[in-house]
């Protein structure tokens, strides 16, 4: 399927060199947060001087900046499509949601260019954080989307626990 | 945010100071033609070494600042060598190398990276 992108960014992905950098947003919804978390892989510029952090805002969301790595989805026969992001484990709220709780974290990922952070270029929404692997220095997150294939059909099912008297 | 100590030399010897640009460009070698060339990222940190004579006491004093103020890790405030603002900077790979000349006098390499 094609994917719209802006000239700009056409120009800059065919371009021998450019000093155009693509920039992964990411952001993670949770019941459990107040409000969502939003990371970006890279920073545009100081956030805080006291103490010093960096970030961006796109379109009015503050995005701090904390390493991390999305690795886009295989494509194998046979295996179910999966992205991870691998975020540097230096937020410990990550890693006492991810334990605390089993309903799925909503994760999105966006695309935006450094010299215009407020058009996203591509938008990945409404991914389901299916998994968090936690290693030192790591948290692994296991992204699906539309994970109907974990979904039990039929809904109801004549089985002798329900409906002893068929049996 | 922290300063650099006043009762710390303000510069580094001369010709001494070492400031260089980090190479932050990613380069994609092709078949035919020249290769691809990005930037990596938007801002980076650049190395910048140089030296001070210190006494014993202002030796305590960094080791002090070192330790205590900024932690370790902590950025600070120094002088830009350029002239113009200070520059945001903390320690880097190899912090602090003193060298002991002669009896009170210590020759200190400092090694720092500067914030974006």
């Amino acid at each position: 399927m094609s994917r719209s992108i802006s000239s700009t960014f056409q120009a800059a992905l065919n371009a021998a060199a450019t000093s155009e950098a693509v920039i992964t947003l990411l952001t993670i919804d949770h019941d459990d947060l107040d409000e969502p978390m939003r990371f970006c892989d890279q920073p545009t510029g100081r956030l805080t001087e006291t103490p010093l952090t960096y970030g961006l805002v796109s379109n009015g969301e503050t995005y701090s900046h904390i390493p991390f790595v999305f690795q886009p989805p295989q494509d194998a026969d046979g295996v179910p499509p999966q992205c991870k992001v691998i975020i540097d484990n230096i937020h410990r709220n990550i890693v006492e949601i991810a334990r605390s709780t089993t309903e799925r974290a909503t994760v999105s990922i966006d695309y935006v260019l450094a010299s215009d952070v407020d058009s996203v270029e591509i938008s990945l929404p409404n991914f389901k954080a299916t998994a968090a692997d936690i290693e030192d220095g790591a948290v692994i997150l296991t992204l699906v989307f539309d994970d109907l294939a974990g979904e039990a059909f039929p809904g109801r099912v004549f089985d002798p626990a329900g409906f002893p008297g068929l049996f | 945010m922290t300063d650099w100590p006043t009762s710390l030399p303000q510069a580094f010897l001369r010709a001494t100071g070492a400031a260089t640009i980090a190479d932050n460009r990613l380069r994609s070698s092709v078949d035919v033609g020249p290769a691809k060339v990005r930037r990596r990222s938007v801002v980076s940190t650049r190395p910048l070494v140089g030296q001070m004579l210190l006494s014993a006491s202002q030796l305590t004093t960094l080791k002090t600042f070192y330790t205590t103020t900024v932690e370790e890790v902590g950025t600070f405030n120094f002088p830009n060598p350029d002239g113009g603002d200070d520059l945001t900077v903390r320690f880097g790979g190899e912090p602090i190398k003193a060298e002991y000349l002669t009896t009170g006098i210590i020759r200190v390499t400092l090694d720092f990276e500067v914030m974006p």
